[in-house]
C-alpha cells in the first residue's frame, strides 16, 4: 500500500454529503441536533446499528465455526484387515451380492459398489460412476494411498456422504453389508442414489441404520479405507474434502 | 507451507524452553478465528498459531516488553499471517464454501441462522484482503479504528475508509440477497 494510494483512500465519511448515517455508527460519532430531527437519517441510523450487531455476531460465529479444531481423524481399516474378498466364503458372498445388486440397480439405482470392486464391474446403477471415474483418469490405476488432501481424492474411486438405511450382517462371512442413502456425493461428483460396501463385523458399533456416514474408498479397493460417523467427526472431513476436491481434478494418480 | 511447519517445530521448541505457553486458550481460540476468517484453511491453523507464538517469543528474546494487549497484538500479528498466506498461495479459501460444508442445520431455525451466516461469509469472500483485515480486527477482534492504524502502520482514514466500503459492500450483498 503506497503512500499515494493510503491519501486516496483516507475518508471521513464527510465530503460532498453530510455524515452518512453508516459512518455515524461505524465511529460511534455523537449524532447532531440536525441529525437527531432527520427521521430518514434517524431511520438509517438505526438501521445501520442493528446491521453491525448483526455482522458482529457473524464474524463471531462464522470465526468460532471455521477455528474448530478438528475432531479425530476419520479412522483407517487396519491393513491387515482390508481384503476380506481373499476370504473364499467372502468372495462367494460377493459374487452373489453383486449379482442381487445388479438387478437392484436396474430397478432401483444402487450402485453395488463393495462387491465389484471400482469399475471393473459396475452394476447397471452405478454405471455413471465408472464413466465420470474413467474420464478422470484416476479410477482403476491403483495409486499410493494418501491420508488426506488431494492425492487421496486424486485415487479414491468413490468418496460420498449420507445416512446409513441398512446394515445387513452377511452369516459366515464376518462381514456387515451397509447400505447409505447418498446426500451427497463428492467423487464421481454424481452417484446412485444408494450405495453399499462392506464393512468387517464390528468395525464400528456407531455405523447403524440412521447414522450419517461419510466413506472413502480408494481405486483398486474393495472396502472404505476412510470413513467417519456423525456430523461431528464428517464435518471437518467434508471441510478438506470440498477444499481439496478441485486440485484432486488436476491430478493424475500414480502408482 | 513448508516454512510454517519449520517455524512451527522452532516455536515449540521455544515454548519447550519457556516452560509456559505465551498464548492462553482464548487468544489462541481468537487467533485460531483471525486466520480462519482471513482464509487461512483449516489445514493450516495450528502452524498460523505457532507462528502468532514464535513471534511472541521472539519480542520477549530480544529484550522487547511484552504487548500491553497480547490478544489484540496476536489478532494483528494473525491477520498479518493470513495475508501472507494469500500471498504465498496466490489463492484464497473460500469461507462460504467452507462454512456451507461445515454445518447441516437440524431445524427450520438453524437453517436461517446457517443461511445468514453463509451469506455473510460469501460477503467476506467477496472482499478485497485489506478491507477484510481491518474488518475482522474491528469487529471480531474489537480493536479501536486508531489502534489498527497503529499497528497496521496506516492512517486512520484509511482504516475508517476501508471499514466503510466493507460494510457498505457487505450490507449492500445482504440486503440483495434478503437474508436480513
Amino acid at each position: 500500500m503506497t503512500a499515494e494510494h493510503d491519501d486516496h483512500e483516507r475518508y471521513d465519511g464527510r465530503g460532498e454529503e453530510e455524515t452518512d448515517a453508516l459512518f455515524a455508527v461505524l465511529m460511534d460519532e455523537p449524532l447532531s441536533d440536525e441529525q437527531r430531527a432527520d427521521p430518514a437519517f434517524m431511520a438509517e441510523h438505526r438501521a445501520a446499528t442493528a446491521d453491525l450487531a448483526l455482522l458482529r455476531e457473524q464474524l463471531g460465529i462464522i470465526g468460532d465455526a471455521l477455528a474448530e479444531p478438528p475432531p479425530a481423524a476419520l479412522r483407517p481399516r487396519p491393513a491387515a484387515r482390508r481384503r476380506p474378498w481373499q476370504h473364499p466364503g467372502v468372495r462367494a458372498l460377493g459374487f452373489a451380492g453383486a449379482l442381487a445388486a445388479a438387478f437392484a440397480g436396474a430397478v432401483f439405482g444402487i450402485g453395488w459398489l463393495a462387491a465389484n470392486g471400482g469399475s471393473s464391474a459396475m452394476s447397471n446403477g452405478a454405471s455413471s460412476d465408472k464413466a465420470a471415474d474413467s474420464a478422470s483418469g484416476t479410477a482403476g490405476q491403483g495409486g499410493t494411498e494418501q491420508a488426506a488432501g488431494p492425492g487421496y481424492l486424486a485415487c479414491a474411486r468413490l468418496v460420498v456422504e449420507g445416512t446409513v438405511t441398512e446394515v445387513q450382517r452377511l452369516p459366515g462371512s464376518g462381514e456387515e453389508r451397509v447400505t447409505l442413502h447418498v446426500t451427497r456425493a463428492y467423487k464421481p461428483a454424481k452417484t446412485a442414489k444408494e450405495v453399499e460396501f462392506l464393512f468387517e463385523d464390528g468395525t464400528d458399533a456407531r455405523v447403524r441404520t440412521g447414522a450419517r456416514l461419510l466413506v472413502g474408498i480408494t481405486a483398486g479397493q474393495q472396502v472404505p479405507d476412510r470413513y467417519a460417523v456423525g456430523e461431528s467427526e464428517i464435518a471437518p472431513e467434508r471441510s478438506w474434502i470440498v477444499r481439496d476436491l478441485p486440485e484432486s481434478r488436476t491430478l493424475t494418480c500414480r502408482k | 507451507m513448508r516454512g510454517w511447519v519449520v517455524l512451527r517445530r522452532m516455536a515449540r521448541r521455544a515454548q519447550g524452553d519457556q516452560h509456559g505457553d505465551p498464548l492462553d486458550a482464548d487468544q489462541e481460540r481468537r487467533v485460531r478465528a483471525v486466520l480462519a476468517l482471513g482464509g487461512v484453511p483449516q489445514a493450516d491453523l495450528l502452524d498460523g498459531v505457532q507462528q502468532v507464538r514464535l513471534r511472541l517469543l521472539e519480542r520477549a528474546a530480544d529484550g522487547q516488553e511484552a504487548p500491553r494487549d497480547v490478544s489484540a497484538w496476536a489478532a494483528v500479528v494473525a491477520s498479518h499471517l493470513a495475508m501472507d498466506w494469500h500471498r504465498a498461495k496466490r489463492r484464497q479459501e473460500r469461507l462460504g464454501e467452507r462454512l456451507a460444508s461445515l454445518r447441516q442445520p437440524d431445524h427450520a431455525s438453524g437453517e436461517d441462522s446457517r443461511l445468514l451466516s453463509v451469506a455473510v461469509a460469501r460477503g467476506l469472500d467477496e472482499l478485497p484482503d485489506a478491507q477484510r483485515q481491518i474488518l475482522v480486527l474491528r469487529f471480531y477482534a474489537d480493536l479501536p479504528v486508531r489502534g489498527i492504524a497503529e499497528e497496521l502502520g496506516i492512517p486512520e482514514g484509511t482504516v475508517k475508509s476501508r471499514l466503510h466500503t466493507a460494510v457498505r459492500a457487505l450490507r449492500a450483498r445482504l440486503h440483495e440477497d434478503e437474508v436480513v
